[in-house]
């Protein structure tokens, strides 16, 4: 029975994972690997064209360079809004307090198109529309990081508080030599999901900016990448790479640091 | 006392311009939703009562987003749920497993949209309109491999949580494995499965971003969901439906997350 559930687990998460071999194998193959499989195509190569191919691909790059600037442009605000906000919304004992980690809450499950027209006006009327600004500074102020830090803040117990404030000159001391160093693998883990959600944007830069020049690869690698089917599956794989990358580092930090404890 | 106040002020302080942001780019312009709703249009703004929900609730188009996003949102959230209830206790049950299981099944949320939908369109045909079956496949499929994994990782997390002695009790009575689960760690872990819910149902309502990705602006009758009809309506600025629309998507939205916060509530209560 264990080894048949053992195996059942194994099979289980290769269905996870497949999707992702079968992309990277696809986009070092001249052809169509999918084709291929499905016994539409015959002959396929090993290459590694794709790939230079995306490094020539001017519109791609320029694409990417847009997706690079909303994404480090919102994490630079986001993280330390989110502190700031996960601070006050932990510590600050005044009745209003609850009130806003409710609407965050309620504003975080909502989907984008709730706010839609107004996020358009508003933008029109700030003259942000068809500016990078404009997603970098909706995305900034998201509920998502602002909920995670005052999750992360409010599990600090009250007495170590109490006691670090004894030791403590000041509020900002106490933060920075007390909360700071016990949330560290928790704001890595809010830092990859900020810039997950910044890398995949669709939503926001669909409606902020109309000019496709402007707008991230996250919703123009349709566009510009359709010559073979493997220069396409290559552009999708270096679009998933620095996610990919950034995963394994704090997993792999967060491995270590748990052994070094 | 005095020392309180002056950290709470200080603490408001610290909160001032995150708050104020958040207010600007997200509770405002839903309030702004609202009011909209009830005007003639977004540009001269005329209160014209309940007649754009008139015009939205006799809207073939309409009636077909909404039925789709119910049907095909319901179909996703229960499969997935399903998915994450099967592999959360395998997951308990094979430790050296755990860690790399763990891995897998969190990377695909983290894996750009766009990145995925290149290879489910090879698999799929999701560019013709002749094939409806294939398109709501597409789509499930996608969001199972995107999002089942989270809800299987969070049930992990509730399940490691129950004491071993009262699955050792449960294993005196002569309680299999499988009765243990549905009669012993699902009840307790009950509230948890309540909050994968409602992350599910959130994430429901954002799969629009795949749609669009998979099949662009006008997907397959099948796969048209309201979200696909608001945008059509933006792109007509026909900004007072969208906004009218938009009010009833929240209102749906705060009637699921309602429903399962109760159940939460109520989890938590009894536990």
């Amino acid at each position: 029975m264990k080894q048949l559930s053992a195996m059942v687990l194994i099979l289980l998460l290769a269905a996870f994972a497949l999707p992702l071999v079968v992309l990277v194998t696809a986009s070092l193959c001249e052809g169509d690997l999918i084709s291929f499989l499905k016994g539409e195509q015959t002959g396929l190569t090993f290459s590694t064209a794709q790939y230079t191919g995306f490094f020539a691909n001017k519109d791609m790059l320029r694409r990417f360079a847009n997706s690079l600037q909303i994404t480090v442009g919102t994490l630079l605000i986001q993280l330390p809004m989110s502190l700031l906000s996960g601070l006050y919304l932990a510590r600050c004992s005044w009745r209003s307090t609850r009130f806003v980690r409710f609407l965050l809450l309620v504003l975080l499950l909502l989907p984008f198109q709730s706010v839609m027209v107004p996020v358009f006006k508003l933008a029109r009327w700030t003259q942000l529309y068809d500016k990078h600004l404009a997603v970098i500074i909706l995305q900034a102020f998201s509920p998502l990081g602002m909920l995670i830090v005052w999750l992360l803040i409010g599990a600090i117990p009250q007495e170590q508080w109490e006691a670090a404030q004894l030791d403590c000159k000041s509020q900002t001391v106490t933060f920075l030599r007390v909360v700071l160093p016990q949330i560290a693998s928790g704001l890595a883990v809010l830092l990859l999901l900020c810039f997950a959600e910044a890398w995949n944007l669709v939503d926001s830069p669909s409606i902020l900016l109309p000019d496709t020049y402007l707008r991230p690869a996250s919703m123009t690698l349709n566009d510009i990448s359709s010559r073979d089917k493997g220069y396409t599956y290559a552009d999708a794989v270096m679009y998933s790479l620095p996610i990919v990358a950034l995963y394994l580092l704090i997993g792999w930090r967060m491995h270590e640091s748990e052994h070094t404890i | 006392m005095k020392q309180r106040t002056k950290q709470n002020v200080m603490l408001m302080l610290a909160g001032v311009v995150p708050v104020t942001g958040f207010c600007a780019c997200w509770l405002i312009p839903l309030g702004m939703t609202f009011w909209y709703a009830f005007q003639r249009n977004a540009f001269d703004l005329q209160f014209t009562g309940l007649d754009n929900f008139a015009y939205l609730m006799g809207n073939r188009y309409f009636q077909q987003g909404m039925g789709n996003l119910l049907l095909l949102g319901g179909g996703m959230i229960l499969t997935s749920l399903l998915v994450a209830l099967g592999i959360a206790p395998l997951l308990c049950a094979h430790p050296r497993l755990t860690s790399a299981g763990m891995a897998v099944l969190l990377l695909p949320l983290l894996i750009p949209s766009i990145s995925a939908v290149k290879l489910w369109q090879s698999v799929f045909d999701t560019s013709s309109f002749l094939a409806p079956a294939s398109s709501v496949a597409s789509l499930l499929t996608l969001f199972l491999w995107k999002y089942a994994g989270v809800g299987a990782v969070l049930l992990y997390t509730a399940l490691k949580k129950i004491p071993q002695n009262i699955l050792d009790a449960a294993a005196l009575d002569g309680a299999g494995s499988i009765r243990t689960y549905l009669s012993v760690r699902l009840p307790i872990a009950g509230g948890q499965v309540a909050m994968v819910l409602i992350v599910l149902t959130m994430f429901m309502f954002r799969v629009y971003k795949e749609s669009y990705l998979l099949f662009g602006l006008y997907p397959s009758e099948d796969v048209y969901m309201l979200q696909h009809y608001m945008n059509n309506q933006y792109l007509k600025i026909n900004l007072q439906y969208v906004t009218a629309a938009a009010v009833l998507l929240t209102l749906l939205a705060l009637l699921l997350y309602g429903l399962s916060w109760l159940f939460l509530k109520k989890r938590r209560a009894a536990a």
